[in-house]
């Protein structure tokens, strides 16, 4: 055998290791990819699943004896002043209708149930009202549907099982009630009409709602402005200078600046220097903008030199002055790319949470903001709250939420990659 | 309601100068081409309009300011200052309910001070304040005449207003252009004012050297309670560890994507990992601290029979290396792809696997940029906030065990700052200082990382 | 010389997509000679030249039917390794690639993915040897650990065959390997060609008749995908059978 042949044959021997070695490699890829997909499922899974259920909720239908007994402790008269009314005992009324429904069960415990605990609060506003609105049902028995708690709304989404928060009694009363068809789901109307509430089962999406929409909206404005002009000054006036130079690094180096350190300088300069009333949305806004800079500018900025010098040159050989040609070519052609831009950094500002901590977007509001200058949250920072509450009604609640924003991002980003496709000129 | 009424006021009276303008213009010259008219209306109306715009807008910001302190003031004079302070708010808000539904409405009533009363007050208040804004309107309106007729009269009509509105549209934009810059001065300047003011509190050794970090004793030992040792550790740990699972899982996804799918495949993959990087973060600190570290503790309590914490630097690192992995992932397949393609035809022409071309002829050309997109992924781990606010630890610890918590410098800047809210003392001080440190290292890191990247796509273009 | 068959190609065509780039192509290529294929550009003649060491595997679209046999062996066959047949027809390409390496990495960047040599002495002999053989050790002897990409040209496309002939192939594949270089290189490939002929099968693809003319024995003309006409290079030159080599040898078409 010669040396050639011998080389060969351990050339071919090393082939198979090497085959071996290729499969390995490829599965190492096949896997990171997997990794991150699955990851990617994990997360969208975990939010959904968990979060679903919170656009339903359970109420309870029963007849509520408005009885003049319980209600007013024996002060039985024709009728009664709007501040009797308040002060009447519409818990007693509850526990009695409750304890009409459950009376034959003889496997429950009537004393171990708080049965006030099993109504959300709502439903003590809600017959208050009804009384008030119409004090003819006092002294009789109407029927009426009531907002569960939210200890029994999870417990009938399997969010939480037997043990602390529901005793034995309790849990076989609500199986009893469910079985009976006395509690019925619905959609949940509160969860998109009220604002946030130390009860899980009144809180809603709204008062974090609006102040992300002003927040947006204010920064939009500005951002768009303020962007797209020093696009258009960078790109069309600017002379090619070390100062010009010195704004162009300053603007990359601005979209590595960690979000937490726009919050500390907006702390500083809007809220303590300018005066900028705290928690707001504009205050918010004027942090946001900021961030939102260097991503449209440098979107803008790629857009309008995508414009062919033919276009500009022919604009000026008809006798258009510099902002015509400005207004009249090279905004309008670039316009799809600016958009791009603006969606692009928007939909990261709606996420942003930090920045909007350090200006004291944090505070419990329950109200719907008025205006830019009234103190609100906005949607991530109401995620975090919620998520950093005990209750598992919260928990439920931040999910929702998370998936709403996770579904708005969706949509945004089709619509940018939509308009992109649609509004492109090609060259 | 205000504002619009406001708005449609000024919109009409530029409308007027406008038009006025044009007329001027035309009885003055008639032999110029028609495009100078409007030139010169904007140009009239610009400077007719804007002085008046700062004045009201200065003037009406001051004059609520002094109806608000003199005679709601006046009103409450015999109460305390906090009593004065409520009873204001309270009085504002209910004139904004009559401005708004016409109904007086008192939502907390204030002891001591009759609903009535406040009400009296809010209507009085409106009172005064729209009697004010009718007399702004009014002086508005004569002031912009009389600009407008200083204005014509002075003015020179050979002189060419293209040029003129050009350069004042040029300044304008300098002006935006100049925010940026003015941000980088604001970010630097008020942090580093902060930070200074700190370190007359605390001596600058003890915090960049001092390895305890507890700034809730601060009121009895402020120099040997902000070291920021464990709070650099417990930062780079989570980094590490997030950047470790990044670049793996990234620069191998990106090798995979670019060079064994096919083009179809790869779009829709490509665009899918992308999604990883549009989540916000606060949705992953949701699913790190909710449902990823009940997960990791169950995983390796059974699975490797190690006690983990619930707060532990890997169950943060891990989540946070998910984030990143589209973005050194995308620079990857970036570097890759810019590789020309006669390297893989060589290499693949000698009878090279796959692998080994990758191995040793695109990874070691790529390696440059591949080592800046790690770096930026270190810069983004060390500045993500979010995810370790609600999965780390606040407890600073000094170690380098990934299975414990730690905490790291964005989650204190948070919780300093989000506690109470006094400017001087060292605590909220101490979150400045922590912010200009965690400048300077991104910062850095940015820098050398985007000069790797630069200089490596230079080289194949 | 032999008469011996080395290639032997049977009725091929070649797909990308929907697209034939080869229609019904027959020819055979002899041992240890140089065969050149012609043709004006986006003829076929590259995609003909990489059906042969199934680089257009890496391809996706690309498809192929027909046989091709070296040796007797079918190329397409699925149980023949790629990284085989790569290692047996060796291939340089149209532009010199070199590798982002030293110029000794290039040369032993085969020997060493093939494990056809584990001695590092026996590595440097080597590495020496290949680029004596392609005249490149005198002119860059004390360059040997500096990057291939300080190379000219000519050089860098000498270091490519020599990278090519470390790993001692049968047969090598030349994709136009002078169209990127001046005439002094072109001419030392040339000759470079022609020493190598004695120990390898070479088919070369170029759109220089001349070329063509100098260096092979045998030449086959492609227009559109088709195999024209294939002979002696003299015969092709002098006495064409086919109209179309004609015309494209008397500068009509291309």
């Amino acid at each position: 055998m010669s040396i050639e042949e011998s080389k060969l044959k351990k050339s071919k021997r090393k082939l198979v290791r090497r085959h071996l070695f290729e499969k390995c490699f490829k599965l190492f890829g096949i896997l990171s990819i997997s990794f991150a997909l699955i990851m990617l499922v994990a997360l969208l899974f975990s939010i959904f699943s968990k979060g679903y259920t919170a656009f339903y909720t359970h109420y309870i239908s029963v007849d509520v004896n408005f009885s003049k007994e319980i209600l007013f402790d024996g002060d039985i008269k024709e009728s009664y002043t709007a501040q009797e009314i308040r002060n009447s005992s519409i818990d007693g009324i509850i526990s009695e209708s409750l304890k009409n429904v459950l009376q034959n069960q003889l496997n429950i415990d009537m004393d171990n149930i708080d049965l006030n605990s099993m109504l959300s609060n709502h439903a003590t506003a809600v017959l208050r009202n009804m009384m008030l609105d119409n004090p003819e049902v006092i002294g009789q028995t109407v029927h009426v549907s009531l907002l569960l708690s939210s200890n029994v709304d999870m417990f009938l989404k399997n969010y939480i099982g037997a043990g602390s928060l529901l005793n034995d009694d309790e849990i076989s009363a609500i199986k009893f009630l469910q079985s009976t068809k006395l509690i019925t789901s619905r959609f949940n109307t509160t969860f998109f009409m009220n604002s946030d509430s130390r009860y899980p089962e009144l809180a809603g999406i709204r008062g974090a709602f609006l102040g992300s929409l002003y927040t947006v909206v204010l920064t939009i404005i500005f951002s768009v402005v303020i962007s797209v002009g020093a696009a258009v000054y960078l790109q069309e006036f600017a002379p090619r200078n070390k100062f010009v130079h010195f704004i162009e690094v300053n603007i990359n180096n601005l979209a590595a600046v960690p979000s937490i350190v726009f919050g500390l300088l907006g702390l500083i300069v809007f809220q303590q220097f300018f005066g900028v009333p705290r928690s707001t949305p504009l205050l918010a806004s004027m942090i946001l903008t900021l961030m939102a800079l260097p991503t449209i500018i440098i979107a803008s900025r790629l857009s309008m030199s995508s414009v062919p010098f033919s276009i500009k040159e022919a604009a000026y050989g008809m006798g258009s002055s510099r902002l015509q040609v400005i207004t009249h070519h090279l905004l309008p052609i670039s316009s799809p790319g600016i958009l791009t831009g603006v969606i692009l950094s928007i939909s990261r500002i709606i996420g942003e949470t930090a920045p909007v901590l350090m200006i004291g977007m944090v505070a419990f509001v329950s109200t719907a903001p008025a205006g830019v200058l009234s103190s609100s949250v906005v949607f991530p920072v109401q995620i975090l709250l919620w998520s950093n509450s005990p209750e598992a009604g919260f928990i439920e609640k931040a999910s929702a939420a998370s998936m709403l924003l996770l579904m708005f991002l969706m949509f945004i980003n089709w619509i940018s990659i939509y308009l992109r496709n649609k509004w492109e000129v090609k060259f | 309601m205000y504002l619009l009424i406001i708005a449609v006021i000024f919109v009409v009276l530029a409308g007027l100068v406008y038009y006025f303008a044009t007329k001027v213009m035309r009885s003055r010259q008639t032999d110029k081409m028609s495009k100078n008219y409007s030139y010169f209306a904007v140009y009239v109306a610009t400077w007719t309009l804007l002085p008046s715009f700062i004045i009201f807008f200065i003037g009406s910001q001051f004059s609520n300011n002094l109806i608000q302190k003199t005679f709601l003031s006046n009103a409450f004079a015999d109460k305390s200052e906090i009593v004065r302070e409520v009873a204001t708010r309270e009085v504002l808000a209910i004139a904004g309910s009559i401005q708004k539904t016409g109904a007086a409405t008192v939502s907390n009533s204030i002891d001591g001070i009759a609903d009535s009363y406040l009400i009296g007050l809010a209507q009085q208040y409106l009172h005064y304040s729209n009697l004010s804004l009718l007399g702004f309107i009014v002086f508005i309106t004569l002031l912009i005449s009389l600009t407008f007729f200083i204005i014509i009269k002075k003015i020179n009509f050979n002189s060419n207003f293209q040029r003129k509105i050009e350069k004042f549209v040029k300044n304008i934009l300098l002006l935006f252009t100049s925010i940026a810059v003015l941000t980088t001065i604001g970010i630097v300047a008020s942090l580093l004012f902060e930070t200074l003011k700190f370190f007359k509190e605390v001596s600058i050794i003890k915090f960049l050297f001092g390895t305890t970090w507890a700034p809730e004793n601060a009121d009895f030992d402020p120099d040997n309670s902000f070291g920021i040792i464990p709070l650099l550790s417990g930062t780079f740990l989570i980094a590490f560890i997030s950047v470790f699972i990044a670049s793996g899982f990234g620069i191998a996804s990106a090798v995979y994507m670019s060079e064994y799918m096919s083009k179809r495949m790869r779009k829709i993959v490509k665009p899918i990992i992308e999604i990883l990087a549009g989540i916000p973060s606060i949705i992953y600190g949701f699913f790190a601290a909710l449902t990823f570290a009940p997960f990791l503790v169950g995983l390796m309590s059974s699975v490797f029979n190690l006690s983990i914490s619930s707060e532990s630097a890997l169950n943060a690192g891990i989540v946070m290396g998910v984030m990143i992995i589209p973005l050194i992932s995308s620079i990857s397949d970036d570097i890759l792809t810019a590789i020309p393609s006669s390297m893989r035809e060589g290499a693949m022409g000698m009878g090279s696997m796959k692998n080994e071309m990758i191995r040793k002829i695109l990874l070691p050309a790529a390696l440059p940029g591949i080592i800046g997109s790690i770096l930026l992924g270190i810069s983004r781990a060390v500045g993500e906030t979010m995810i370790v606010v609600m999965a780390a630890s606040l407890a600073a610890n000094l170690t380098f065990n990934p299975l414990e918590p730690v905490t790291t410098i964005t989650t204190q800047i948070v919780m300093l700052v989000q506690g109470d809210q006094e400017f001087n003392s060292p605590k909220t001080l101490s979150a400045f200082a922590l912010g200009f440190v965690l400048l300077i290292l991104t910062l850095l890191l940015n820098i050398i990382a985007i000069q790797i990247v630069n200089r490596y796509r230079r080289k194949y273009q | 010389m032999s008469e011996n068959k080395k290639i032997i190609v049977k009725d091929v065509n070649a797909f990308y997509g929907a697209k034939q780039a080869l229609f019904d192509v027959n020819l055979h290529v002899l041992e240890k000679e140089v065969t050149a294929f012609i043709g004006p550009s986006g003829c076929g003649k590259s995609t003909f030249l990489r059906c042969l060491n199934r680089m257009n595997d890496l391809i996706d679209i690309f498809s192929m039917n027909g046989s091709i046999t070296i040796d007797g062996v079918e190329v397409n066959s699925p149980t023949l390794d790629p990284v085989e047949l790569r290692m047996k027809v060796g291939m340089v390409f149209q532009k010199p690639n070199p590798f982002p390496k030293s110029i000794f990495e290039n040369v032993a960047y085969g020997l060493k993915i093939h494990g056809l040599t584990s001695n590092k002495k026996e590595l440097e002999e080597i590495v020496k040897d290949c680029l004596e053989r392609v005249g490149l050790l005198d002119e860059i002897k004390d360059r040997l650990h500096d990057s291939a990409f300080g190379l000219s040209g000519g050089q860098q496309q000498r270091l490519c065959i020599a990278r090519t002939i470390a790993i001692n192939p049968e047969i090598i594949l030349m994709d136009e390997p002078c169209s990127a270089l001046d005439p002094i290189a072109t001419a030392k490939i040339e000759n470079l060609i022609g020493e190598l002929s004695a120990k390898y099968t070479i088919i070369i693809v170029t759109h220089s008749m001349q070329q063509a003319a100098r260096i092979s024995k045998h030449t086959a003309f492609f227009h559109l995908g088709k195999l024209i006409e294939f002979d002696e290079t003299t015969k092709i030159f002098s006495n064409p059978k086919n109209k179309k080599t004609e015309d494209y040898i008397t500068g009509r078409i291309g």
